[in-house]
């Protein structure tokens, strides 16, 4: 029984005073009533049996859209919906249509992750099992076994895999799968919006190569994408498909009342501007909530975060509700722990649940009342996927996003309007990235031999297929290349690892129980996995007792220390070609190819709560390299004629920081992806210089991303700087080097204000 | 040509690490010309002195190789004739067995193995050599079809199914995991211009040979088994793993002489099996030629359900060995074997035997002793008395003898009321 029910709680939040003082801002988002079609006549009559035994007497708009355009108009459809709107009818219609209409016809559907695979097969086969007709659909992924493997290629009118396997098991072994690729009708791409940088680049030349032996095998299916909100979606499906798309947003789902909180926790120390930290305030709220039998989930971003939180609440609500009732979720759980949990949300038995970004995805547990996340998740787009775990389709709902101290947070929190009226990011993906290209053609050559004058999905390759030819890969012969080489290229190119040659972390805490628990490219291991350095993996604290550069093998071992590492690493960028340059005069912006030499020379220790440097220590390691691309901002005299050069120098390092920190955002991108280095004196033009480059080989696009929306990325880094409540610069703005004096953030901003007298006026939305 | 350069210096980022050899000189423009007859063959007399020669199809060919042995040659320790005595033994033996040609006759097989360009199962593993050894008119005849280029798999498979009849029955070496997938892989390819693959019969020598061999090779490798088991010196062999270089190479410089060595091989490989058929069929059917074999060969019955033969091995090896440790695992299998013909009371006396003697295979009699004991003559408490005090190690018997101590201490409990 509740004992105040949401519409009271949230009043009460409003007015109370322990609370509403930090609530930085209160967002409403009003409610939405169902907008719903009747079954169309065309729609098979066992499908609408089966819909009808399971409740569904109608269709949302956007499902009959996605019926009518991918089913009746065979059009490339890309379906934008929010959590929990009945986005899998949107493929399972047209494809279960399709089957019970031709036998022969065949579906493949790609999921990011396994465990979305198989709740989506139990899903459709709930459908067809209530159909009674024989439709097969199977996952075909790592733990199938090989008796079942067979069938499934002869005989599986659904398989539902990820891109790896299709990448490394399905594609080169088409010959074993001609009766699936003779009849493909149609490939389902979910969660679209995952397949982004380097990941979603990759993936794309999978899909050239899909669309290469389709065709070889004399089909030309139709592709049905769903995705999150994010801004340019039918781009996305566009670059990762090579075909043009219908956009549906159409969105027919009801929704109720959304309130949308941004909670600060109270400043405890004004001096160093030190917030209460964010996961005792979360503690605090969410206990609120479930005491009052409200099902509550509650976002954090570290798999420790998550155990953490959890105890907590189990502890404080122990009396009220049973331990039980409140459970944790993340990888790493066993499937069946994971079933037991989403089934307890799903019916009630559980009141509260712990996440990691693991149940941002698609699984189904059901709508919950509130969400509260501990900090800002990285994006904005994630940040409402996480928000759109709540809400019910008719009552209220609310979510609370709790800021941490990190400056990204601090930004977002002082900027709802930023956040709120701001497009969710554009995912980027770079298919054309020479190395990733270049390995996705040695894949495809294998898996056929490229004519001549044929393009692989529109792009020219004969120049990278004479490359390889050279390289003793490709045997170009008669009017074709063909693969000559004895290996597997497939098994040396991973999917979702940044370079190919990464390094492996090895975890020895235990002796007799030795395991690998990550791994890292090869320029940021140099900083980060250097002996003795403090890595952080999950939240816990781990020492590098040995690096073995050569076999690219780094031995941790779990530690408790008060202090993190910081390596100094020297690095030489080298402009190769300049590919595009404006002149804003006296400021050169410039995007194109460098070479960035880097050797990590010391680090040191600094303690985590001070940021004091309390030691240091010198690195080992050769010299790396590494090719890529990148986009720089140049002052000349006109600028650096008002500053001093210390204070010039000081200036540079705090936008360089800002940069760091607003950059990612705005591309939406992993920090590590992209570097931001200042240089007083730039190799190619002896200027004053900051460069941004991207962190893969080749580039993967984010540095031109850049590069064409330098000004309002400028701008951000201001409003960062201006709403930073510190009044010298802090580790939340202008970075917390030790070679910064207090000056700091009073020439930043006057080197901004420089900038943006430069560029031409923006008008704000 | 800027993209090269870029990809130049790119390259240690790329995934399959690429050897940086010498550079090719480019390929000779005649070569991308289309073949068509005889005498415009690159090399074609040195290919006469392989005894091969083109076979054309639509602008494409591809080379056979044919050389032929008389029935009298000896290979290793047999002469190809024996296979002969070999079959006739065969006839004789009614029982069913993986080796048993049935009703086949030495002409029937085709002993067969391929060359490829590398050891993965993938689409673009191509096969560049089929070669083949067959009883024909008194003689043994190698046929070789080789691959003058990829563009030339038409032709290649054209041949080989044309002139390979569909009754053959196979005799490979590991063919059933690696070669004939691989033909049927690369048969996909061209399926719209050749025959269709025939449903051949096959027999996997290396499953044979793992058996029987296995516990006295370090591996089963071909070469291995030949020299150790058949008696087969090679001199000068070109090893398999070169194949392909020497393949790639070969199709830089198109000239047979760096094939030759493979082909050699290849042809050596083929007539070995032969060799082994003959070897591991006179094993079998002398129902091995020691303790040890012996017992491979009663397994193997086992596995096939046929309890008489396998019953027959190992009560033989059970009275000839004097080995404590292979006599007592024979005698627990002679009580399997015998209970599965129902002969149980008989069976009890081996599994006694092995009981009573110390060694690794004590527990499983004891529970066979325990079960009969407390199922057919219903007497628990001598049940119990075999498995009361044992402990093995492994952790799944272990529980299985606990249970049943467990359930046989009830049974007692129940049947004698405590005073």
């Amino acid at each position: 029984m509740h004992k105040r029910n949401m519409a009271q709680l949230i009043d009460w939040m409003r007015s109370d005073e322990d609370l509403s003082g930090n609530i930085a801002h209160w967002h409403t988002i009003p409610e939405e009533p169902a907008k719903e079609v009747p079954f169309p006549d065309y729609l098979d009559d066992r499908i609408i049996r089966s819909l009808k035994n399971k409740g569904i007497d109608s269709l949302y708009t956007h499902q009959k859209s996605a019926l009518e355009l991918s089913g009746l108009y065979q059009k490339h459809t890309v379906s934008v919906t929010p959590t929990a709107s009945g986005k899998t009818l949107s493929y399972n219609l047209p494809v279960l249509q399709s089957i019970l209409k031709d036998e022969s016809s065949r579906a493949l559907y790609l999921f990011p992750t396994k465990a979305l695979a198989q709740d989506q097969k139990s899903e459709i086969n709930e459908l067809i099992d209530d159909m009674g007709v024989p439709v097969k659909s199977f996952t075909y992924d790592g733990d199938t076994a090989p008796n079942i493997r067979q069938v499934i290629r002869k005989a599986g009118h659904i398989v539902i895999t990820n891109p790896d396997m299709l990448h490394a098991a399905i594609l080169p072994h088409h010959t074993k799968w001609v009766s699936l690729f003779e009849n493909l009708k149609y490939i389902v791409i979910d969660e679209l919006h995952t397949y982004r940088g380097v990941f979603g680049s990759h993936v794309a030349n999978v899909i050239r190569r899909l669309k290469r032996i389709a065709r070889y095998y004399g089909s030309d299916p139709v592709f049905i994408c769903t995705s999150a909100t994010i801004a340019n979606p039918s781009e996305l499906a566009e670059s990762v498909t090579g075909e043009s798309f219908e956009l549906i947003n159409n969105n027919g789902a009801p929704r109720g009342k959304k309130h949308f909180v941004f909670y600060n926790p109270p400043i405890v120390n004004e001096a160093l501007n030190i917030r209460k930290g964010a996961t005792s305030e979360v503690n605090k709220l969410a206990s609120l909530f479930l005491k009052e039998k409200i099902q509550t989930i509650v976002f954090a971003k570290s798999r420790v975060r998550v155990e953490v939180i959890l105890s907590h609440l189990q502890e404080l609500i122990k009396k009220e509700l049973g331990p039980s009732t409140i459970r944790g979720y993340r990888g790493g759980y066993l499937p069946k722990q994971r079933r037991d949990i989403e089934k307890g949300l799903r019916n009630g038995d559980i009141m509260g649940v712990v996440s990691t970004n693991a149940l941002e995805l698609g699984v189904d547990i059901g709508q919950l009342q509130v969400c509260i996340m501990t900090g800002y998740p990285g994006s904005i787009a994630s940040t409402w996927q996480q928000a759109g775990r709540a809400g019910r389709r008719q009552e209220e709902s609310l979510t609370i996003l709790v800021a941490s101290s990190a400056p990204i947070d601090q930004y977002m929190i002082q900027h709802p309007d930023f956040f709120l009226s701001q497009n969710p990011e554009t995912a980027r993906i770079d298919p054309n990235n020479l190395i990733i290209l270049s390995d996705h053609l040695k894949c495809a050559a294998f898996e056929l031999p490229f004519r001549e004058g044929e393009t692989f999905d529109g792009v020219e390759v004969e120049e990278i297929l004479e490359f390889l030819t050279e390289e003793q890969v490709l045997h170009h012969r008669g009017r074709k290349w063909y693969w000559m080489n004895d290996t597997f290229p497939a098994h040396g190119i991973s999917l979702r690892s940044a370079s190919q040659e990464n390094v492996v972390i090895i975890d020895q805490t235990t002796k007799s129980d030795v395991k690998v628990i990550g791994e890292m490219d090869r320029f940021s291991a140099m900083t980060l996995l250097h002996e003795k350095a403090i890595y952080l993996h999950q939240g816990i604290q781990y020492q590098v007792e040995e690096l073995d550069w050569e076999e690219r093998k780094a031995y941790v071992e779990e530690v408790r220390v008060e202090y993190f590492t910081d390596a100094n690493l020297a690095v030489e960028l080298k402009v190769l070609d300049e590919d595009d340059s404006c002149n804003h005069s006296g400021l050169e912006t410039a995007f194109g190819d460098v070479m960035v030499n880097a050797k990590a020379t010391i680090f040191k220790k600094i303690r985590l709560s001070t940021f004091e440097n309390i030691g240091s220590g010198s690195i080992h390691l050769p010299e790396e390299e590494l090719h890529t691309n990148a986009c720089w901002l140049s002052l000349s005299d006109e600028i650096t004629q008002h500053f001093d050069r210390e204070s010039l120098e000081q200036a540079l390092m705090g936008l360089a920081h800002l940069i760091r920190q607003v950059a990612p955002v705005h591309v939406m991108c992993d920090q590590s992806d992209l570097h931001v280095v200042p240089q007083m004196k730039a190799t190619h033009s002896e200027k004053p210089t900051i460069f941004m480059y991207d962190r893969y080989p080749g580039g993967i696009g984010l540095s031109k991303t850049l590069f064409q929306s330098l000004s309002s990325l400028l701008r951000q880094a201001k409003e960062l700087l201006r709403s930073c409540p510190c009044t010298s610069g802090c580790p939340s703005c202008t970075g917390s080097d030790v070679n910064l004096d207090e000056e700091v953030k009073w020439t930043t901003n006057r080197l901004l204000r420089q900038l943006e007298e430069r560029f031409p006026v923006e008008t704000k939305k | 040509m800027k993209l090269k350069n870029k990809l130049k210096r790119m390259k240690h980022h790329m995934g399959t690490p690429v050897e940086t050899k010498k550079t090719p000189e480019l390929i000779d423009k005649e070569m991308n010309r289309d073949i068509t007859r005889h005498e415009e063959l690159p090399y074609a007399k040195e290919w006469e002195k392989l005894n091969a020669y083109p076979l054309f199809l639509d602008g494409e060919y591809t080379m056979k190789r044919e050389v032929t042995y008389p029935i009298d040659h000896l290979h290793g320790n047999y002469s190809f004739r024996e296979i002969f005595d070999v079959c006739h033994l065969w006839e004789k033996e009614l029982s069913h067995h993986p080796l048993h040609p049935e009703k086949r006759r030495p002409e029937d097989f085709l002993f067969f193995d391929t060359e490829t360009t590398g050891l993965n199962s993938g689409a673009g593993n191509l096969i560049f050599l089929l070669g083949s050894a067959a009883y024909d008119d008194n003689q043994i005849k190698v046929n070789q079809y080789f691959l003058p280029g990829p563009e030339a798999e038409a032709a290649f498979y054209y041949y080989f199914l044309s002139e390979t009849r569909s009754t053959h029955h196979l005799v490979t070496y590991n063919g059933k995991a690696f070669d004939w997938p691989q033909v049927k892989t690369r048969h996909t390819f061209v399926r719209n211009e050749v025959p269709k693959l025939p449903p051949f019969g096959h027999f996997d020598l290396l499953h044979a040979a793992r058996r029987l061999l296995r516990h006295r090779l370090p591996s089963c490798k071909l070469s291995i088994v030949e020299k150790e088991i058949l008696g087969v010196e090679r001199v000068e062999d070109t090893p398999g793993y070169l194949a392909p270089m020497l393949y790639f190479d070969y199709l830089h410089e198109q000239h047979p002489e760096y094939i030759e060595g493979v082909l050699e091989h290849n042809e050596w490989d083929v007539l070995s099996l032969i060799t082994l058929y003959i070897d591991l069929s006179k094993r079998v059917l002398a129902k091995g030629t020691s303790s040890r074999e012996r017992m491979e060969i009663g397994k193997w019955y086992e596995q096939l359900n046929e309890w008489e033969k396998a019953e027959w091995c190992h009560r033989k090896v059970f009275e000839a060995s004097d080995n404590q440790e292979i006599k007592q695992e024979s005698s627990l299998r002679v009580g399997r074997a015998l209970k599965k013909q129902k002969q149980e009371r008989e069976a009890m006396y081996y599994f006694e035997w092995a009981f009573r003697h110390p060694g690794m295979h004590q527990y499983e009699a004891a529970i066979e002793l325990a079960k009969y004991y407390e199922h057919r003559v219903k007497d628990p408490e001598k049940a119990l008395h075999f498995i009361k005090y044992i402990q093995p190690d492994k952790s799944n018997v272990r529980d299985d003898i606990t249970k049943r101590r467990l359930r046989l201490q009830k049974k007692i409990e129940r049947e004698i009321p405590p005073s």
